[in-house]
């Protein structure tokens, strides 16, 4: 490991995740449960005994068994495939949103953080809007103004999660102003916007890169909120949302398999995206 | 006389994983009833640390791995956090460094020397406020019933420096121990309040340890000094041989740092304190020491450990080589 | 799941605490009102920035003059009601007429039931506060002792146990939960009723003040009608209270964690004090204004995050009205629901602002 560099105390070093942090991530068991839910999402068809949507109706709600190791639902469909194909569908959606908030935001955020001024004013005005909005209702306006899609669903996830890109940026990149090596860089003649890319920017990339799974994770309980009260994902996609809606009448009457799958499926997926976002936030805490 | 407190090879260890950080490597020295100590060196030479763990205080990385502190013929390394609640203030009493921030901000200050009060002395409430308001005007605080009322962040550096000391007094304790009482301080204040600090400890027949990066510090203050390098005494005695003949090369650059040198310049000791994980074969000042060099680099310097070696009435030096110009 | 649960699956990092301005030479009184003069401006700056929003949105739903007439209609009825609804004004004047409605707390008429959207909002406010209440209960009991505890636990039995639950709630969607709570508790156990709303079948609610079924049935004397609204609450409550417990145990856990290491405990230590007299009198009071906010923002985002739950267990409050509104097109509703919402939420955080000013001497200055 080198020696702490001397000089201005905000000095990062940004390097590419190194060997020795993959070797910690390979201890996390979040990591191998992510490992596997992206192997799931890429091998479904392949690994799903039935297709999403070829239900039998006359093999409704059919508890647990060698053919249907989770069930089938009230349409007939098997829970098991189904759960497998829904990755499919909510984690592309998630990692989109998730990365276009951070295109917009990394950006957005280092130049409120730099510039400073009005400029920071206002956008710091609309994260505090942004960040007060309630979240599901503001989703429902959305859906009803902008109609029932996925877009419209990639939109509000992005909207929400702009705000939290921007203030992250913004509050990594805002005591750099001061570092002497920007002081530097300016005296040595490079104009803003070289600074701003090549230094600024930089560092904000290292908790933007750990914060990511974590935004990924919430993106896909709110996909499943969302097409539980029917917003967003529509009969008959898998998704583990609607399909806890669809399982959820049957409760009470003690079918609490087309309900019970899917909840655990967002659940294994949110701690494994969680888990490795938090390993990885350590790895770079770390590394400063 | 049996000496109230002895610290004897003491050894500090810091951090989870190895190799541990030692701050203090065998450190030992002896304070008697009514004796003032300063102990004096760079940061990170251990002296903080060393005064934590005779309280028992050390953070929870860091552990005792050799040593022991006895006090009044009691070991106190490896005794129960309940069992040590029974030593501090009421028999040690430590003050912070940067009294500001060891106050507690939400707090009157009267309210917080009061509960001192009140839990060391068992009296009422109302007595350990009033008994609050005497100590803070016996540190020199005028204005004391106001002052008392007030909230940390309202007192000076100097006032809060002397409110802390007073809020340990409050326990009447037989040592008092003061981690850099002049950090943030200008010099007049500075004066102040070691004065006062010497006044209140000699008259209440208290003994002092003081720690200090500033050698004026201590000789302002005590009658004892010892010096620390690397967590390792280099020196110690009475501090009138010690200022009129300094022995250790160390001891001697603490004392010409103090001075201005010729041209109104302050000279200072190149290059640094060594990182802490380092064990050393020989001894720990030969990478900035002056003497070797103007001995042509003794091999033995590198090789073996420095003995302590006793030197003029009271004081012991560890080096192998005794001043020549010892007069 | 909102939003504040993020930043606490981050590891429990600070929110946005208040902030500390000291203002040297100002007389004490006159820094506190020139705080909370700031606070109330920036507060509004940003409702008013949120109903603008809304504005915009329900511009966007398509005009809505067609939504009540339907578009077979003559196009004479058509500008007469464009007209009759002020549609026809330039939307500059609609946006001041649309700010002085709301500020006045008109929200318009439910395209459904032809009320006036402000009556039936006050008509399930009280289902959702309670509902909020019961949940905060669960949170505060459960979330702040535990997060104390791990504190000083730190790295020991308790704090991994509080690791756990944390990853665990942070996990499980709090509207599956609330599901998997009523197949064990009701449909198989049947210790508790049916998710029907708040009282069984065809009993009347207490007589109250306040419309919270417990505290009306309380002030009643009504037993029964109590113990039937509690044990309708409790489920609920409890699935509601997952999504909040992450991020007050951890916020609880780091503020304790701070507060035992700062430089003051430790004088207090140095000096003698117990440690009971450390975590009651010292620690306790150190840590009361982050856990203040804390609690504040909670219950902001507690009155938006009820959509869900309400749903799962027909619990008649604001958001399952905003569901019910968005399912039969009436827009009017949704606009007022998210308008109340976000209202509230700031309206937490100024609270929780004004009283760290209060609390922190620091802040006054």
């Amino acid at each position: 490991m080198s020696a702490p560099i001397e000089g201005s105390g905000k000095h990062v070093r940004h390097h590419a995740i190194g060997m020795s942090a993959l070797q910690r991530l390979v201890r996390v068991p979040a990591f191998w449960v992510l490992i596997g839910v992206f192997g799931i999402t890429l091998a479904a068809p392949l690994i799903a005994p039935y297709g999403p949507t070829t239900g039998d109706p006359a093999a409704k709600l059919l508890p647990p068994s060698v053919q249907h190791l989770m069930g089938t639902d009230s349409y007939g469909f098997d829970v098991f495939s189904r759960v497998l194909y829904a990755t499919r569908t909510d984690l592309p959606v998630a990692i989109l949103s998730v990365v276009i908030a951070v295109l917009i935001g990394l950006p957005a955020g280092t130049l409120a953080g730099y510039a400073g001024g009005w400029f920071d004013e206002i956008a710091m005005r609309f994260t505090e809007i942004g960040q007060a909005f309630p979240q599901i209702l503001f989703a429902m306006a959305i859906f009803a103004a902008f109609g029932n899609s996925q877009a419209t669903l990639v939109g509000i996830l992005v909207v929400l999660n702009v705000p939290v890109y921007l203030r992250m940026v913004r509050s990594v990149v805002m005591p750099l102003r001061e570092a002497e090596y920007i002081a530097a860089a300016r005296l040595s003649g490079n104009g803003t916007m070289s600074i701003v890319m090549r230094h600024a920017m930089p560092n904000a990339l290292v908790p933007v890169f750990s914060q990511f799974s974590i935004s990924a994770a919430f993106g896909i309980q709110l996909i499943a909120g969302l097409s539980f009260i029917g917003l967003g994902v529509r009969l008959p996609e898998p998704e583990w949302g609607s399909m806890i809606s669809i399982g959820a009448g049957g409760l009470v009457f003690g079918q609490w398999w087309p309900s019970f799958f899917p909840g655990v499926a967002i659940a294994v997926t949110s701690y494994a995206l969680i888990g490795v976002g938090n390993e990885l936030r350590r790895i770079v805490l770390r590394e400063r | 006389m049996e000496a109230l407190l002895r610290v004897s090879g003491l050894r500090v260890g810091f951090g989870a994983e190895e190799p541990r950080s030692l701050a203090t490597r065998d450190v030992g020295f002896e304070l008697a009833s009514g004796e003032r100590l300063g102990i004096v060196g760079e940061s990170g030479s251990g002296k903080s640390t060393t005064a934590l763990a005779i309280v028992g205080l050390l953070p929870r990385n860091a552990t005792v791995e050799q040593g022991s502190v006895i006090y009044n013929g009691q070991e106190l390394v490896g005794l129960a956090e309940r069992q040590l609640r029974a030593y501090r203030g009421r028999e040690i009493a430590m003050v912070f460094q940067n009294a500001s921030t060891a106050l507690n901000p939400l707090i009157r200050v009267g309210d917080q020397i009061a509960d001192v009060v009140a839990s060391q002395q068992r009296v009422p409430r109302r007595r350990a406020r009033d008994h609050a308001v005497e100590l803070l005007t016996e540190m020199g605080i005028v204005d004391a019933i106001r002052n008392a009322r007030s909230y940390p962040h309202e007192y000076s550096g100097g006032m809060a420096q002397r409110a802390l000391i007073a809020m340990a007094l409050a326990c009447h304790p037989r040592v008092l121990l003061v981690d850099e009482p002049t950090t943030g301080l200008d010099p007049i204040v500075q004066a102040q309040v070691l004065d006062k600090i010497v006044e209140r400890v000699v008259e209440q027949e208290m003994s002092l340890i003081v720690i200090s990066h500033d050698m004026n510090v201590i000789l302002r203050t005590c009658t004892h000094v010892i010096v620390l390098y690397a967590g390792q005494v280099m020196e110690a005695g009475p501090c009138q041989e010690i200022l009129r003949n300094p022995q250790h090369p160390y001891t001697r650059a603490l004392l010409d740092t103090e001075e201005p040198g010729e041209g109104g310049k302050f000279s200072f000791i190149p290059g640094r304190v060594p990182t802490l994980t380092r064990e050393f074969a020989g001894c720990a000042f030969y990478d900035r020491c002056q003497l070797r060099a103007s001995l042509g680099n003794p091999m033995i310097c590198v090789t073996s450990r420095p003995p302590e070696t006793a030197h003029g009435e009271e004081s012991r030096v560890t080096c192998h080589f005794l001043s020549a110009t010892d007069l | 799941m909102t939003l504040a649960s993020q930043a606490a699956a981050a590891g429990g990092a600070p929110l946005r605490l208040p902030p500390s301005q000291v203002q040297a030479g100002d007389q004490p009184v006159a820094g506190l009102v020139r705080f909370l003069v700031r606070r109330i401006v920036s507060s509004l700056v940003t409702l008013l920035g949120i109903s603008t929003v809304t504005f915009v949105i329900v511009r966007l739903l398509g005009n809505p003059v067609y939504l009540l007439v339907g578009q077979d209609v003559n196009q004479q009825i058509i500008d007469d009601m464009t007209k009759a609804m002020g549609l026809d004004q330039p939307i500059w004047v609609q946006y001041a007429k649309y700010l002085w409605a709301v500020a006045h707390g008109d929200f318009g008429i439910s395209r459904v039931t032809f009320q006036p959207v402000t009556v039936e909002l006050a008509q399930r406010l009280p289902a959702t506060v309670e509902l909020v209440l019961a949940s905060m209960l669960i949170v505060v009991c459960l979330a702040i002792p535990l997060g104390m505890a791990a504190a000083i636990s730190q790295g020991g039995a308790i704090d991994r146990l509080s690791q756990y639950l944390v990853e665990f709630s942070i996990s499980v969607p709090a509207f599956w939960f609330g599901l998997i709570l009523v197949f064990v508790f009701f449909a198989a156990l049947n210790w508790l009723p049916a998710p029907l709303g708040r009282l069984d079948g065809g009993d009347p609610p207490p007589p109250g003040p306040t419309g919270l079924y417990t505290v009306d049935a309380i002030l009643s004397g009504r037993a029964t009608t109590f113990v039937d609204a509690v044990r309708h609450l409790v489920l609920p409550a409890c699935a509601l209270a997952l999504s909040h417990i992450p991020t007050t145990l951890q916020i609880t856990r780091t503020s304790m964690i701070q507060v035992l290491d700062s430089r003051y405990i430790r004088t207090a230590r140095a000096l003698g004090l117990s440690n009971r007299r450390i975590y009651t009198r010292y620690a306790l009071k150190n840590i009361l204004l982050p856990l203040f906010t804390v609690l504040a923002m909670t219950f902001g985002s507690l009155m938006s995050t009820t959509v869900l739950i309400e749903v799962v267990f027909s619990w008649p409050g604001i958001g399952l009205y905003a569901v019910n509104a968005m399912n039969a097109f009436d827009y009017a509703p949704i606009q007022a629901v998210v308008l109340l919402a976000a209202t509230i939420y700031i309206g937490a955080y100024f609270i929780a602002d004004v009283v760290s000013a209060l609390i922190d001497p620091r802040v006054r200055l």
